[in-house]
């Protein structure tokens, strides 16, 4: 097996607040992505994103490995692992390199030194790491607007790169559960922030050269990428996400398990203030300290919860997001995905914040199992393989120090 | 939320820094004690404290209800649960009560931190002592303070739900707190006669609670012939699921030890008397003037034995005191540690207080207690620590976990704060939209 000419499998692993993701696929040989299988597990000691409970989430974590394993019959050796967090943030910055060469052909390492310097511009508090390099465009001698400078003549490259930064302690919780495996070592090829990877899993180029906004609504956190002119241009993450959905209606109705407000919210949650609900009421089975009873609640009381946090909750990220200017470089609109996207009334609720369009996302552009992937949950775990799959792709076509390098830094596509 | 909040915790130093220099200065080792007093009845009994003149503690009133706040005397005072209640009161629901608690839960937090003993002081039966009381106790041991939770049980008569709230209550205030002791109202009407005035008959309650307060905070500052200190009374309580008595007695004249006995043993207002016998380990504190003898010690203490079990661990405090030629009294504060068990013992710190013949220095006004060595800060910062480590990884939290869920599920992460702003908390509550009817 060992001398094996095929490539072995790609492995996503997404450890979400409300549940453990593992996606598996492979690269095909003409460079697509087929999917074959997934596997989920409840998710426990993990809150907003990140690992609090140390021995709790990495039980969940080896239980959802090993039940994996046995579904698919492979063994897991190495994965592509998500990360989020409150702390995670970005910047843009430009770095210049002088074209070494004679010839003035920029090679590969006057890239690398530009984009080195652009990272290295980023100012970073202690403590806090460097999570992904992101090349946006490249300046040859003042002129702009250039991809792959690779191989063209000049004599100074500049280059924009788009950093992802977070607290490294923090991201070292969540690694350090994986480490509760060592008999069967799982080894991390590369670590994506988990916005970036829902990104990769749910547009395709166009959607990126138009500009669009990603929101990856999940139980803990919700990330957004915005891309314009097909370049990553502000990632980050507001620690709300279904969660606070969960506890505003558990105080709100006075309601006494989670369990109980989660289930109201499926069955009769809508963030979109509808006026024909009013007067409209449901029935709950609640248990109150001695007996069951029944409640009744106005649907338009649940919906007013519900609303005022998503409200909030958008309009944060919308001032973010326009604070930068990038409100006019989004043409395709907002593309809401990940566990809490499918709520009612959200899609209308967010153009009428975002003032563009706005549509619910599940992960497209591969082939295999497509049915079970085809969810907006599933943003997170697939665009890992997808990063799995470019990051294979990239050493595969340029093998050498460049690549490592590359890969080192934890570049996208 | 607090409208009236004076000034903000008279500052418990905070875990002061080690390693500056501890040789040089001797350290004072002063037991820091907050007293909570959570509810209506909470608020009468440390009330009762100042009205008592007793101001060597620091006080905090908590209460829902914003009317009931405002008249007690207490000068430290927090409102909770204000966007829930409008400063109503809980209306005898414990759910609002524990819901007003989690709202201001930092609030509390910033109250209880940098203590090494708090009582929390709560009726249970009612709204917010029986909802918040636990959920103040918790928050309390997690800031490392050894928490001593001071509760009474409703009358009979006032109805049997009542009483079943309270019960709940109490399980509740066992699972938070280290330790609690317990007081039935119904023992009242044994001590009330034909004429006793309702106001009156709640009178004893407070006084206990009260009297309880101080004569704890008597033993661990008075420097003793033979010492009980801080460690010596965690050791006793510290997470303890069983039962727990505290009894104190007072006696005059030829009887005296037999009156300081019989207060301190059947203390009509304690819920279970035959907890003595059942106990695995006392603390018998006793205060007595210069002419006390050596054969009525004896006799005290082998009184005391024969109602003790045989397996007890016994630790006997004696403190001199000029002002008590003729008098006596007589704390005993027991558990029947059913957990205890389960504990390590390597990583208790058990510090054997040697047993010197200190001179009691000054009387009436008990002085600190000076102690130099580093390792007494070790050992106070080790307990602090240890009662931090217990609250997240004891296997009794089974039962907290339950809480967790119903008491807000950002209790224990990092905040999401956006330009000031503490988002965990429900957005609807902080835009003021209000739910009617619910």
């Amino acid at each position: 097996m060992i001398f094996s000419r095929k490539p072995p499998l790609i492995v996503g692993l997404d450890i979400g607040t409300s549940a453990i993701k593992i996606a598996v696929g492979e690269r095909r040989a003409d460079g697509g992505l087929s999917l074959m299988g997934s596997h989920r597990v409840e998710s426990r000691g993990v809150r907003k994103g990140e690992v609090v409970h140390h021995a709790e989430a990495s039980a969940c974590i080896m239980q959802a490995v090993q039940e994996a394993e046995e579904a698919l019959n492979m063994e897991i050796g190495e994965i592509e692992l998500a990360l989020t967090g409150g702390h995670i943030d970005s910047a843009n910055q430009r770095g210049t390199a002088t074209v070494s060469s004679e010839t003035h052909e920029i090679s590969e390492e006057d890239v690398e030194e530009a984009v080195t310097n652009a990272r290295a511009g980023v100012l970073l508090a202690d403590g806090k790491v460097v999570l992904h390099v992101v090349r946006q465009q490249f300046y040859i001698d003042g002129k702009d607007g250039v991809a792959n400078p690779v191989g063209l003549l000049g004599s100074r490259l500049e280059a924009d790169a788009h950093c992802i930064y977070g607290i490294g302690t923090r991201f070292q919780n969540t690694l350090n559960c994986l480490h509760e495996r060592r008999e069967t070592s799982v080894d991390v090829n590369n670590w994506v922030f988990s916005g970036l990877a829902s990104s990769l899993a749910i547009l395709d180029r166009h959607d990126k050269e138009l500009g669009s906004i990603v929101l990856d609504i999940g139980a803990g956190t919700t990330d957004y990428v915005v891309y314009a002119k097909g370049m990553i241009r502000q990632t980050g993450v507001l620690a709300i996400g279904g969660d606070h959905l969960t506890n505003d209606l558990l105080l709100g109705l006075k309601l006494q398990s989670r369990r109980r407000a989660e289930a109201i919210i499926r069955e009769h949650g809508s963030v979109w203030l509808d006026p024909t609900v009013r007067g409209k009421t449901v029935k709950v089975k609640t248990s109150d300290l001695l007996a069951d009873r029944e409640r009744t609640f106005q649907l338009e009381h649940i919906h007013v919860v519900l609303n005022a946090r998503m409200d909030e909750m958008l309009r944060i990220i919308r001032d973010r997001v326009f604070s930068q200017g990038l409100n006019d470089l989004v043409g395709a609109g907002v593309f809401l995905t990940g566990g809490c996207a499918r709520l009612p009334g959200l899609v209308e609720l967010t153009q009428s914040i975002f003032e563009m369009p706005a549509t619910l996302a599940a992960p497209q552009g591969f082939d295999g199992q497509v049915e079970q992937f085809a969810e907006p949950e599933m943003s997170t775990v697939v665009g890992l393989v997808k990063y799995g799959q470019i990051k294979r792709g990239e050493a595969h076509s340029q093998r050498g120090i460049g690549a490592y390098v590359r890969r080192f830094l934890g570049m996208a596509g | 939320m607090t409208p009236f909040m004076s000034t903000n915790s008279p500052s418990p130093q905070k875990n002061e820094k080690s390693g500056a220099a501890p040789r040089r200065a001797p350290i004072e080792k002063k037991v820091r004690i907050k007293v909570v007093g959570v509810g209506g009845a909470g608020v009468n009994a440390i009330d009762r404290l100042v009205l008592d003149g007793f101001d060597e503690v620091s006080l905090l009133a908590v209460n829902t209800d914003a009317q009931a706040l405002a008249s007690s005397v207490v000068t430290e005072k927090l409102q909770i649960g204000e966007n829930l209640t409008y400063g109503l009161g809980a209306g005898g629901d414990p759910q609002i009560g524990r819901f007003a608690a989690m709202e201001d839960i930092e609030q509390i937090r910033d109250f209880v931190e940098g203590y090494d003993l708090v009582f929390v002081a709560a009726g249970m039966g009612g709204g917010t002592g029986t909802g918040a009381g636990p959920v103040i106790a918790r928050v309390a041991r997690e800031e490392g303070a050894l928490v001593l939770a001071l509760v009474t049980l409703p009358f009979t008569h006032e109805g049997k739900r009542r009483m079943e709230i309270a019960d709940d209550g109490m399980q509740t205030m066992r699972d938070s707190a280290d330790a609690v002791i317990c007081i039935a109202n119904d023992k009242l009407l044994a001590l009330a006669d034909e004429e006793t005035s309702v106001l009156d008959a709640f009178r004893p309650t407070d006084e206990f609670l009260s009297n309880g307060v101080r004569k704890i905070w008597q033993m661990l500052t008075r420097t003793g012939l033979i010492n009980i200190d801080f460690a010596d009374l965690c050791s006793v309580l510290r997470r303890q699921s069983g039962e727990t008595l505290f009894g104190f007695g007072e006696g005059q004249g030829d009887k005296k030890v037999e009156m300081a006995l019989q207060g301190a043993l059947s203390s009509p207002l304690l819920n279970d008397s035959d907890v003595l016998a059942k106990s695995e380990s006392v603390l018998i504190g006793v205060t007595h003037g210069p002419d006390f003898t050596m054969p009525q010690l004896k006799k005290l203490f082998d009184r005391m034995h024969e109602q003790l079990g045989a397996k007890v661990a016994c630790k006997q405090g004696i403190v001199v005191d000029e002002n008590f030629r003729d008098r006596l009294t007589v704390v005993v504060i027991a558990s029947t540690g059913e957990a205890i068990v389960t504990e390590k013992p390597s990583v208790r710190p058990t510090k054997k207080q040697p047993e010197t013949t200190k001179q009691a220095p000054a009387r009436g006004q008990a002085p600190p207690i000076v102690e130099g060595s580093p390792e007494e800060q070790t050992l106070r910062k080790g307990l602090r620590r240890k009662g931090v480590a217990e609250v997240v990884d004891q296997p009794k939290q089974e039962t907290l976990k339950l809480d967790d869920t119903t008491l807000g599920l950002f209790e224990r992460v990092e905040r999401t704060v956006v330009n000031g702003e503490d988002l965990d908390r429900p957005t609807f509550i902080r835009r003021g939209i209000v739910l009617k009817n619910i």
